[in-house]
């Protein structure tokens, strides 16, 4: 009896350690960037591309030279496109590394299929929300296989999203996660993703997309991205060129700071923006005065950096109210955190308040530091 | 050292803080923010507080029948047959609430763990894990509490660094504009969160400083709260309202955030759902110890341990009955809501009324 027991125990460890449905890690497709394309022919209504790296290609002992694959089809969602291609590959897809969703343009424009994608990503259990998104000019697929050629450093994760990551340099793009993409539709209404397009074998990320309730819009320039950016504070790092006197003066921005402020006269409300930037000289131009003992010539380039600025501000909110009526710059929710009791009283039509709205804008520029020459 | 078969007073602070913690931290933010918008903060900590005259009530209950347990106090002070009564609502609420932990903890590890292995397995296997630690004494889960404690409070100090860096506190903002009318259902959506705290009718006797017992358990509670307060301002802060009321686990959400530049440190969500079972663990040790007890009191039994396999399948059948997720909160929740409400805040009350007007006849 014993020794039955004994032998059922140990015949039953056979069946019971490991994990029977275990999958080996390199026997499953790490996409790493998915496009989402509008199918511009009758039938099914998404064209789903999907690009991942040659784990073979990778490390010393590669075996393989091609190092991404992309792949596409036509779908009906994004999910089914991926089990459509599943059937084309060796190996399951598993999406808990996928970096960068790519939107091509024609999609883009209709709101309802934008929404579709997103509900589906955001609702999938294994993919990470911080997933960039990134709106095509022309078809995501073109884009991805651009992506593949690019002329530049090879890296894992794939270019675009190793220029996304890097956002912090330059100001002329900003970088938006899936989760940042819904809380802001979900705070204005509004939202941007950057711009990316594809010239032969170069990608390029430039400027911003503005999307209206999930619905493109309308484009942003890299100067207008800036001035967003400055307005909304998310700026770290930049360069501006700013005519000065008879010059060019460089002029890098190392710390950017914005304040908004509410200005109630009567029923209308306005907004006043103040921006503070704090930067080091970094051109200007020899044998004319030095820079040297004269503070009053640091000044002089302040002011004249303060009214490029100003002016370049001005002239995107100009934009933003008159032709595309998008509080990209988050006024709406100033508003709302820190003055509820006029949002509820403007949050109606807020995008026509907005429109009308009086902004004024004041821009401080400090020159700290100017270089190592006088 | 204290004698080996109390609780010191760290196990009783450690008991009430891992069985309070349970299913309710993943889940509280969104169902609060839905009711209570940004002011969700103020039922979590009023909820908390109705919690701690409670414990006060539960602690006068023991001190005036020193030497005696919850058992005999309730017998003595209600008669028989109402305690029995009592009782029997226990065991159904007992066994509703474990089925309803059961039913979630099964859903989320096939959701985010074991998407292969089917929920019966996964709800069998850990309730069998569960029932061994519940056959034993109070103290021996006060001890496992004890080794869990640090995990909760160790998980809560790290979400709060590594989400800090990006997270945006003006998302806290409006403040005090909702409908204030609402925060009594806030209330009743956070008091399932707290539930748990009951462990204490079962730990006081056995508490080693009877004298500290009190104190210790109200720190205890004021952890709890605290740990809520926090979890709920970061998802607030991470998401702003809107999206939170869209997020079903927004604290696995927050996780998912999570993504330190220069470390591999992301994805870290099949991380925090492998400490949260340990935490379940405890949570459920709780009850379903408690439940052993109640039936060997129903029974006249010595030892609870007797009881503590045949309720196994009792609580399986009951986690799969509801028919998907809304349904299991909307059923199971509910009742788990109500029937906790007349269990551990009526009975406690009822029993210390009485016997105050026992002990008053008494004393002419």
């Amino acid at each position: 009896m014993k020794r039955a027991l004994i032998l059922i125990l140990l015949i039953s460890l056979v069946f019971i350690t490991g994990c029977w449905d275990m999958v080996e890690i390199n026997q499953r497709i790490f996409p790493y960037s998915i496009g989402i394309d509008l199918n511009p022919e009758e039938g099914d209504p998404y064209i789903i591309t999907v690009s991942f790296p040659n784990i073979y290609s990778i490390g010393k002992n590669a075996t393989q030279e091609e190092r991404i694959f992309v792949i596409s089809t036509t779908a009906t969602s994004l999910f089914e496109g991926a089990s459509q291609l599943s059937t084309r590959l060796q190996y399951p897809f598993y999406f808990k590394h996928l970096r960068v969703l790519v939107l091509g343009q024609e999609l883009a424009k209709k709101g309802h299929l934008v929404k579709q994608v997103l509900d589906g990503i955001n609702r999938d259990y294994v993919i990470n929300k911080k997933v960039r998104l990134v709106a095509a000019e022309g078809m995501a697929s073109d884009l991805l296989q651009a992506a593949t050629s690019a002329i530049r450093q090879q890296v894992i994760e794939g270019p675009l999203f190793s220029m996304l990551k890097d956002d912090r340099r330059t100001p002329r793009f900003t970088a938006q996660t899936l989760t940042d993409f819904i809380r802001d539709t979900d705070m204005s209404g509004v939202a941007i993703m950057p711009r990316v397009a594809n010239h032969g074998n170069d990608i390029k990320v430039f400027g911003g997309c503005i999307f209206k309730d999930y619905e493109f819009i309308g484009y942003l320039g890299e100067l207008e991205n800036m001035s967003v950016a400055l307005i909304r504070g998310k700026i770290k790092e930049d360069l501006i060129d700013v005519p000065f006197e008879d010059v060019n003066i460089s002029y890098s921005i190392t710390n950017a700071d914005a304040n908004k402020e509410l200005i109630k006269k009567g029923n209308n409300i306005g907004i006043k923006i103040s921006v503070e930037v704090e930067g080091t000289l970094k051109e200007y131009i020899f044998e004319k005065e030095t820079v040297g003992r004269d503070d009053n010539l640091l000044r002089r380039m302040e002011k004249a950096i303060e009214r490029a600025l100003k002016e370049e501000i001005e002239k995107t909110i100009e934009k933003l109210q008159k032709e595309y009526k998008a509080d990209v710059i988050g006024i709406g929710e100033y508003i709302y955190k820190f003055h509820p009791k006029i949002w509820k009283e403007v949050s109606s039509d807020w995008d026509d308040i907005f429109s009308e709205m009086d902004i004024d804008v004041e821009v401080t520029a400090y020159i700290r530091r100017r270089g190592l020459v006088e | 050292m204290g004698e080996e078969n109390k609780l010191s007073s760290k196990q009783i602070k450690a008991l009430i803080v891992s069985s309070e913690i349970g299913i309710g931290i993943l889940t509280l933010p969104n169902r609060i923010a839905i009711t209570n918008e940004n002011d969700g903060w103020i039922p979590i900590i009023l909820a908390g507080l109705i919690i701690i005259p409670i414990i006060f009530i539960m602690d006068r209950i023991f001190r005036m029948y020193p030497d005696k347990d919850f058992f005999d106090i309730g017998r003595e002070v209600l008669g028989k047959w109402i305690f029995n009564t009592f009782l029997i609502f226990f065991l159904i609420y007992f066994i509703i609430l474990m089925s309803n932990i059961m039913r979630n903890l099964g859903e989320l590890i096939k959701a985010f763990l074991l998407e292969t292995t089917p929920i019966e397995v996964i709800i069998i296997s850990f309730i069998f894990a569960t029932s061994y630690i519940a056959r034993d004494n109070i103290q021996v889960i006060g001890r496992a509490a004890y080794f869990i404690y640090p995990l909760i409070l160790g998980f809560v100090i790290f979400l709060f660094l590594v989400t800090l860096p990006e997270i945006d506190f003006t998302n806290v903002l409006p403040a005090f504009q909702s409908d204030f009318s609402k925060i009594p259902k806030g209330m009743e959506q956070a008091f399932f969160s707290y539930i748990g705290f009951e462990i204490l009718l079962f730990a006081f006797p056995s508490a080693e400083k009877k004298e500290d017992s009190l104190k210790t358990a109200m720190a205890g509670q004021g952890i709890v709260i605290v740990i809520y307060t926090i979890i709920f301002l970061l998802t607030l802060a991470q998401y702003g309202v809107h999206s939170l009321k869209r997020q079903i686990f927004p604290t696995l959400s927050l996780v998912k955030e999570v993504d330190l530049p220069g470390f591999f440190v992301e994805n870290l969500d099949g991380l925090v759902m492998a400490f949260w079972v340990l935490v379940i663990f405890t949570t459920m040790a709780c009850f379903y110890f408690a439940s052993g007890m109640v039936l060997a009191n129903l029974f006249n039994t010595r030892d609870h341990a007797f009881y503590i396999v045949p309720i196994a399948p009792i609580v399986y059948v009951v986690s799969m009955i509801p028919r998907n997720v809304l349904i299991l909160n909307e059923t199971l929740g509910k009742y788990t809501n109500y029937l906790g409400f007349v269990t551990i805040i009526l009975m406690p009350i009822i029993i210390y009324i009485v016997a105050l007007f026992k002990s008053r006849r008494q004393a002419k």
